[in-house]
């Protein structure tokens, strides 16, 4: 890869309808097995909710997905998130980011990467920051 | 008072990366990029086995949801008032199914904010391997509504 030049947009990974089994999925994967996220009954009659909600977390593993996409596998070094807004089950989410900063390092280089995940009506769901490193090309 | 607990340090625990909990982590996400889902696809792409995603540690964390609990009793803070504020890793090796790793977890901060409206729980779950090398470090904060 070039260098990346502040300014640069990462590609949009947009989910999709996240669905229920998605949610199943990934509380097998995450050990969150907090009914909240899969049980809507538990959600409407016990937490007061329309239905289920999302795992926040599930909102900063996709920003993993999306430096890991963007920068290759094993390279992010830094992932921090600020949760902002639950995430109703079947909505989909857009999740972006911009390089903010580029530092030089031995072989590569270091960018800051500033995370937005938002929900389809533009509700800001997360944000978040990171520093991933991009290898010199060989 | 609560900020004399900053400092607390919980008994070190072992966690093993297993094939099942990172697959279904990184199916539930929509990954679709094999070395996270195959252990031959990892191998041939030079890993040692399915490589994990960056957030991932959380699994790890979450396996000892139990100190949380431990945590909240200690600082007489209520399960039913807490939200997750931030979290932060960061990462100094990858980590791959197989992996066994030692945990130790470190209550780093407690303070009220906003007039004492809310308390911030600040942790740190430093990961290595066996031999001390530091592979993740998990940087949790959680708040806790006092009104």
């Amino acid at each position: 890869m070039n260098a990346p030049a502040p300014g640069t947009a990462l590609p949009t990974l947009a989910t999709g309808t996240i669905t229920r089994h998605r949610v199943a999925l990934y509380m097998h994967g995450s050990g969150d097995t907090n009914p909240i996220h899969v049980d809507s009954d538990y959600a409407r009659e016990q937490a007061g909710l329309p239905d289920c909600i999302v795992h926040g977390m599930y909102s900063m593993g996709l920003f993993g997905r999306l430096l890991a996409g963007w920068a290759g596998p094993g390279r992010v070094r830094t992932l921090e998130t600020r949760f902002a807004a639950m995430l109703p089950v079947r909505e989909s989410l857009d999740c972006g980011g911009v390089v903010e900063a580029v530092e030089e390092t031995a072989d590569g280089w270091l960018a800051t990467v500033a995370l937005k995940a938002t929900r389809g009506d533009g509700t800001l769901i997360a944000s978040g920051t990171a520093r991933v490193f991009v290898p010199a090309a060989a | 008072m609560r900020a004399d607990h900053v400092g607390h340090v919980w008994p070190p625990f072992e966690v093993v990366v297993e094939r099942g909990t990172a697959v279904n982590f990184a199916r539930g996400l929509g990954e679709s990029d094999p070395v996270y889902l195959d252990r031959d696809a990892a191998r041939a792409a030079g890993w040692r086995d399915v490589l994990t995603l960056p957030t991932f540690p959380i699994a790890m964390s979450t396996e000892r949801v139990d100190l949380i609990y431990a945590m909240l009793k200690m600082l007489e803070l209520d399960p039913a008032r807490i939200l997750h504020g931030t979290q932060r890793f960061v990462h100094h090796q990858p980590i791959c199914v197989g992996d066994t790793l030692v945990g130790t977890k470190r209550l780093t901060g407690v303070a009220d904010r906003k007039g004492g409206a809310l308390t911030v729980i600040d942790t740190v779950l430093e990961y290595r391997r066996s031999d001390g090398t530091p592979v993740c470090e998990d940087h949790c904060s959680l708040i806790h509504r006092n009104a």
